[in-house]
């Protein structure tokens, strides 16, 4: 693979910064080229110097545009990714829930291809089975329509299916759907799992409107590609979106030290949580 | 888990798979038993010095298959989890292999994140 020009880099690692706030410099430039190369090969150029030659021409044109944010975003998930969260969820959060009326409000803020709020659907259907059910609402939001659509159609195949997910869990939430592009069958989630869940496209880093407040923010392995300017003010709004006492659970390389005094860490087990002040909550 | 001293018997038919997989577990562990059939899987469980930690059992072997072998692997070794790692992906199929007794199910083809993630969760809720 040949080695790309700086210039070529420079633009395009400024290109991202300015749509997603993600950050490419020294340190990943590797991984700018890896998507570079990925772009140019999808979009059928010979390589990247060719597909610099139309973008110098032409400019970026739309589907490359489309193309190089989406991959520029990291996807990579599995069903109870940091298993210890999910944990906290399970047995520290629904059960010591305050008693309310008002269905648990959950907002997946980067939920991917819907790995993260399946996750927790099944968690709060193995709570029902239980007796401690409660009503619950989850929003799921991403930046990527391509991966927007996979969750939302929740159907995964055996592969992704296999990553995270306990085969008793699988075969009680999940049915086989033949495959017309593979011979390996294909998963999707059961209806009743995905009836609580609303998935719609959004962009974490321009303001997003009403639609909290929300009990618990998952809002895991995003910020951390973002300047700290940009983490402060994500950071900010969705302490504005939360309920009194509500939760913000980040990744587990993730801290809000130094961007944020709304909240305090809270340890559950091998979990660290961010709860929201009820200081703050009270002013608001 | 114990990772320095974690053991698994690996159970298949295939040379090839147990090459891959002994491959695929040395990030977890360098202890892999070897077993080719299901007989051969219950004659190692059977001897008193058998200190597997978790069995990795194919479906599909001569002389005897996984899907009877776990019956006495679980007699013999009740607390020792069983995970079948098999070609056979009909629904139907897992839920045989958990009824009698598998604590997770692997399909082939998988990759290396899928078995540890898989190992790591079993070996995770025994020591729960």
């Amino acid at each position: 693979m040949t080695t790309i020009k700086q210039e070529i880099r420079d633009f395009f690692a400024a290109l991202i910064e300015r749509e997603t706030g993600i950050v490419y410099g020294e340190v990943n430039a590797h991984s700018l080229d890896n998507r570079l190369h990925d772009v140019a090969k999808l979009l059928q150029f010979a390589d990247v110097d060719a597909f610099w030659a139309e973008v110098k021409r032409d400019g970026v044109k739309a589907a490359a545009k489309s193309l190089l944010l989406d991959l520029a975003t990291n996807n990579e998930t599995s069903f109870f990714r940091d298993p210890e969260v999910f944990e906290f969820f399970q047995k520290a959060f629904v059960p010591n829930r305050p008693a309310s009326s008002a269905p648990l409000r959950i907002w997946c803020a980067a939920c991917s291809t819907g790995q993260e709020p399946y996750s927790l659907a099944m968690i709060m259907a193995d709570l029902k089975t239980l007796g401690q059910g409660v009503p619950y609402q989850i929003l799921a939001t991403d930046f990527s329509e391509r991966v927007l659509k996979q969750a939302a159609g929740g159907t995964f195949s055996q592969l992704e299916i296999q990553r995270g997910l306990p085969a008793a869990m699988m075969v009680r939430f999940f049915t086989q759907v033949t495959s017309s592009a593979s011979t390996l069958p294909l998963y999707k989630i059961k209806p009743e799992l995905s009836a609580s869940i609303t998935f719609k496209h959004l962009n974490l880093l321009t303001p997003w409107g009403s639609h909290g407040p929300f009990d618990i923010v998952f809002c895991r392995n995003v910020l951390i590609y973002q300047n700290v300017e940009m983490k402060k003010k994500v950071i900010a709004r969705i302490a504005a979106t939360l309920a009194p006492g509500g939760y913000l659970v980040l990744g587990g390389a993730e801290s809000l030290l130094g961007l944020s005094s709304d909240f305090e860490l809270e340890r559950h087990g091998k979990a660290c949580v961010y709860r929201v002040k009820a200081a703050l909550k009270a002013s608001a | 888990m114990n990772e320095a001293n974690f053991k698994v018997l690996l159970v298949d038919d295939s040379k090839a798979v147990h090459l891959l997989v002994e491959e695929m577990l040395a990030a977890l562990t360098p202890s892999v038993q070897h077993a080719y059939d299901g007989s051969e899987a219950i004659a190692a469980a059977a001897e008193p010095a058998f200190s597997a930690d978790l069995i990795l059992l194919d479906w599909e072997m001569p002389k005897m298959n996984g899907i009877d072998a776990i019956v006495e692997l679980k007699r013999l070794r009740p607390g020792t989890p069983v995970v079948m790692m098999t070609s056979k992906n009909a629904m139907a199929d897992i839920v045989t292999a958990l009824e009698r007794g598998a604590s997770d199910y692997v399909m082939k083809p998988f990759t290396q994140d899928i078995l540890l993630e898989k190992v790591a969760q079993v070996a995770s809720r025994r020591s729960t």
